[in-house]
Formats: structure tokens, C-alpha cells, sequence
């Protein structure tokens, strides 16, 4: 089985492909991104090409011709790109992944990450959607990702290609990128004072296996994939013995202000999960084999606040600084 | 409090005082669910209604331990009929959740915190998918019967195959103490043990995999609100 997966060089990626590269019917392996992997990698072809080349992106997929693609390139704002250059790397390479896959023929299986921000919190709108609910994104990354969504249904259906997608809590954990994750680990956590609604996160681990069950067995169709449980943004600073900070209305402009200054920009679909919450109904992972996460989300946050933080090293003496 | 019929024991709970619970909160290990309950704030909430309402409970046995359900109450608008519902249903060892809070800052999240969700269809059907208790009003009506019941709120247990459990809530003295009365889940007959078809302790709930009502949405309605006019009868 060839399998490709875009996106290889985020976090995410490189562990996707780690496992895929365990598995004995992946017989071969290609990535693609605009960053090489984040670790080494035994027997994955590595492609360099930015997905907003489309036409050089759309050449590289259709020369691997893959049977699966597990298309990982879907870039979150602040994460690994601004906010801009995220959401264009997301719609270019999308479209030219599944051009390349498609027109090479043979593709029978898409697997796509997707995220539980296409739901939207609107006014009135269900807290805990299911997979039944018709997507109504109200950030730019929930719109990135619906697009996204809806290319590949399309394509794919016209190919005859199954497709899972897999719709995360926001994935956060030790060393993967997340504007959230950062925001977090501040010394202090803004949460909405008058609100401080629940929020469900996924370990990046337990992201990577539920992917790769998605790519090697008969998941189809969309799955909400969110660790158990929920915490609130002021439970999860003290979780971290971090100082919450109660903040309303235009207090979220200084906030963010601040919580960028301090390293951690704060997106529209952050700001929306600290004030309206973020929570998915998890019943159909929890009947996949392989899917559902092992780690509840309080778990997820304290292996996030466990991680420790960078020392410098002190060149002349080569200890801690 | 008194329980009358095949009411199952609570489920034993290791004893919680007032300093374990702060601890928890200042180390933010209390539990919170997707839906906003908050255990320690939905056990005091509880402890609160139980001082303000003597309630009376006949057939709690037919409510299932397990699994998801829907129970539809004759009054829910009424803060201290709430309360004897809260405090009655409360004694099943589940917390209650009852339809109708709005998405409002900052009174929704304070009654989430409670147990209370929004009545919206999909948000039953996932707490029904995750084997809470809903609890849904009829419309107030004068004239001592029964009021309709908003189908969409019905639709997602009948679709989940989930008992639909109507309740007749009687008050006296003052509005002190209660009579609770949970009826027969609607669509199976009264001949039935408990417990043989997914409504007794143990017994495995439709919403997991078990026995389905059978019923279309529109007479699971009307069977609901006859349902509840025999216990207001009766």
C-alpha cells in the first residue's frame, strides 16, 4: 500500500509517519511539506515543496500516486504560520493534493485532520456537538477547515476514494506547536470572567494513533476525536499553578495583546474557545477501534504543564545557565 | 426525604467535606463535563434543593440506573418544582439535566454548572448518546392537565431508542413538600418486571444497545402526556 502524507513536517506528521513507518502493508511512504520532518525518518520519501506552489505540489502528489493519503497539511493560525500564510497553505494545498492524488489514479482512501472548530459556537448552538450537526464556523480557522473538508468530499467522491475525517479537540501536548498550548503555559491564563466555559483538548499522541487507525482500517465518514472530560480555562491554570486571570469584554483586546507580547498570539478560534467554550459529543470514537484517546483531557493539560521548560545552557561551562 | 417503590440505593460515595472539595478547586482538579456540569457545584446545588424540598418519590424504580433517558416532568418553568425534581431525581446517584437555559452570559454558565443544558435537539441527543438523564417540561397549562411537549425534544430519544420516563410532580403545604411520581417508560407494558427491559438497577439502557420504544415521534408524545396525566389522576 503507498501511502502519502502531507503535513509531514509538523509534529503531528513526523509521528504519523513514524508509526506508518511500523506498520508491515505500508510498503511505501512519502511526506510532503514545506518543512522537512521534524525528526528522522527510516524509509519515508521526504518532498519539499510549499503548498501554496500548486502546480509544482499537484506535480509531486500525482508522481506518487498514493492509494491513502493522510492529508495532514492543514496549517492552524499561529501555529506553525500567521494567521495569512496558515489559511493559504491550507486552501493551495489542499486543492492540489487531491488534484495530484486524484488524477494519478488509484487513490481509494483519504483520511483527513480536521478540527471540532467547524461546528462553530454560535448563540444557541449545541455545546457538545456530534458528528450530526451541520458544521456552522464562526473563526477563520473553523472556515479553513470546513473548506478543507469540503474539497476533499468532493474530490474524493468523484475518485470513489473513502474518506475520515477526523474532526480533533485542539491537539496540544509536550513540543507540538499550539497557539493554545502556549497561551496556557504563561505564567498567568486569561479566562472569561462571566463564562468560563468548558473546553476539550486531544494529546498529540493519541491524535497520531487515532490517525493512524483512520488510514489503515475502515473508518469513514467523520469522527469527533476529543480526550474524555473537560476542564475550564481558570481550572486548567490552577492545574498548572498558574495565576488565572478573570477578563471581560475589551479586557480581551489587552489580554491578547499582552499574551502575544509574552509569545503566545492569541487567534480568533482561542479567543472564541476561552469565552464560548469548545466541547464535542465523542460516542462514535468511542465505538472505533483505535480512535478513541487514552488520555482524558485533564491528563492532556497536566502532561502539557509537565513539560519542562527550556534552560539555557551555558557555552563556557557547559551547565545550566 | 422518603423514597417509596424499587427506588435503587445511591451509589456509595466516599464521604466529601467542605475542605476536600476547596482543595480541589484551588488545585483545579474538580470534574467539569462538556455540557458545564460542575460535580461539586451540582452536589452542593443537590444538598440545597433536598433542605428546601421534601420530596415524596413513588416508582424510582423506573427510572434506569444506566444509559440515557428522558424524563418529562408535568412543570418545569416553577423554581420550587425544579427544586423538588432536582432534589427527587437526584436520589437515582445521577445528576439530572434539565432543558431550557439560555445561551446567555453569565446566567447559562451558572446553571450549567447545576446541570441545567439548552433544548436543543442536538445537544439531547448527545448527552442521551452519553447516558445522562434529560429532563424536559411540558408547557404550562391551567386547568390541572397536561400541556404539549415540543417534539424536537422527543425526537432524539426515540431516535436513540432511549426510555422516555414521564413524571408527575404534586406539590402541598406551602410548596415544602412534593409528591414525585415517575411513571412507566412510555411504550412498554406494566406487566413487565423491572429491570427486564433496561429501566431497573443494572439493567442495560436502549441508549447503549438495549430495547427501543418502538414508538413514532408523535405517539411517543402523546403517550408521554397521557402518561402523565394518569399520575396526576391516579
Amino acid at each position: 500500500m503507498r501511502v502519502l502524507v502531507t503535513g509531514v513536517g509538523g509534529e503531528l506528521g513526523t509521528r504519523v509517519a513514524r508509526l506508518l513507518e511500523d506498520h508491515a502493508g505500508v510498503t511505501e511512504l512519502a511526506g510532503i511539506d514545506v518543512d522537512p520532518p521534524r525528526r528522522r525518518l527510516r524509509r519515508t520519501d521526504f518532498l519539499r515543496v510549499d503548498p501554496v506552489d500548486r502546480a509544482a505540489f499537484t506535480a509531486a502528489v500525482a508522481a506518487v500516486a498514493p492509494a491513502v493519503v493522510v492529508h495532514l497539511g492543514v496549517y492552524e493560525p499561529s501555529a506553525r504560520a500567521e494567521p495569512g500564510l496558515a489559511a493559504a497553505r491550507t486552501a493551495v494545498g489542499t486543492a492540489a493534493t487531491m488534484a495530484g492524488a486524484t488524477g494519478a489514479g488509484g487513490l481509494r482512501r483519504v483520511v483527513l485532520r480536521s478540527g471540532v472548530e467547524v461546528y462553530g459556537r454560535g448563540r444557541g448552538e449545541p455545546v457538545a456537538p456530534h458528528e450530526g450537526v451541520p458544521p456552522r464556523p464562526t473563526s477563520r480557522f473553523g472556515r479553513s477547515l470546513r473548506r478543507a473538508e469540503l474539497v476533499v468530499d468532493d474530490a474524493a467522491s468523484r475518485a470513489g476514494a473513502t474518506v475520515a475525517t477526523l474532526r480533533f479537540a485542539p491537539i496540544v501536548g509536550p513540543h507540538f506547536p499550539s497557539p493554545l498550548g502556549r497561551l496556557l503555559r504563561l505564567p498567568a491564563v486569561p479566562f472569561a470572567a462571566l463564562a468560563d466555559p468548558p473546553f476539550a483538548v486531544v494529546h498529540q499522541e493519541d491524535a497520531a494513533r487515532a490517525i493512524v487507525a483512520a488510514a489503515l482500517g475502515d473508518v469513514a465518514g467523520v469522527v469527533n476525536v476529543a480526550g474524555a472530560g473537560a476542564v475550564t480555562a481558570s481550572q486548567a491554570a490552577r492545574l498548572g499553578s498558574r495565576v488565572p486571570v478573570p477578563v471581560l469584554g475589551p479586557g480581551w483586546r489587552v489580554a491578547g495583546a499582552v499574551a502575544e507580547l509574552a509569545g503566545a498570539p492569541v487567534p480568533d478560534h482561542v479567543r472564541e474557545l476561552l469565552t464560548r467554550g469548545r466541547c464535542v459529543a465523542t460516542a462514535r470514537a468511542a465505538s472505533l477501534a483505535g480512535v478513541a484517546p487514552e488520555r482524558s483531557t485533564p491528563d492532556v493539560l497536566r502532561a502539557l504543564y509537565d513539560w519542562a521548560p527550556v534552560t539555557p545552557i551555558d557555552v563556557a561551562t557547559g551547565s545550566a545557565a | 426525604m422518603s423514597v417509596a417503590g424499587t427506588a435503587p440505593d445511591a451509589p456509595a460515595r466516599a464521604p466529601d467535606g467542605l475542605v476536600d472539595r476547596l482543595r480541589r478547586r484551588w488545585h483545579g482538579t474538580h470534574r467539569v463535563d462538556p455540557w458545564g456540569l460542575d460535580g461539586d457545584v451540582a452536589a452542593l446545588a443537590a444538598g440545597l434543593a433536598r433542605l428546601r424540598a421534601a420530596v415524596r418519590v413513588d416508582g424510582a424504580g423506573h427510572l434506569p440506573a444506566t444509559g440515557g433517558a428522558l424524563v418529562v416532568a408535568n412543570r418545569g418553568f416553577d423554581p420550587a418544582w425544579v427544586l423538588a425534581l432536582y432534589a427527587g431525581l437526584h436520589r437515582s446517584g445521577r445528576f439530572p439535566r434539565f432543558v431550557g437555559v439560555p445561551d446567555v452570559e453569565p446566567l447559562g454558565p451558572v446553571l450549567r454548572r447545576a446541570g441545567a443544558v439548552a433544548g436543543h435537539p442536538d445537544e439531547v441527543a448527545s448527552l442521551l448518546a452519553a447516558g445522562e438523564v434529560v429532563v424536559a417540561p411540558l408547557r404550562p397549562r391551567w386547568g390541572g392537565r397536561a400541556g404539549g411537549l415540543a417534539p424536537d425534544l422527543v425526537a432524539p430519544a426515540v431516535r436513540a431508542g432511549a426510555p422516555i420516563v414521564p413524571v408527575a410532580v404534586r406539590g402541598s403545604e406551602g410548596g415544602i413538600r412534593f409528591d414525585l411520581r415517575v411513571g412507566v417508560p412510555v411504550g412498554r407494558s406494566r406487566a413487565r418486571p423491572v429491570g427486564a427491559a433496561g429501566v431497573g438497577p443494572g439493567a442495560r439502557s436502549p441508549a447503549r444497545g438495549g430495547r427501543p420504544t418502538g414508538l413514532g415521534v408523535g405517539e411517543a408524545v402523546d403517550a408521554t402526556r397521557r402518561g402523565i396525566e394518569d399520575l396526576l389522576g391516579g
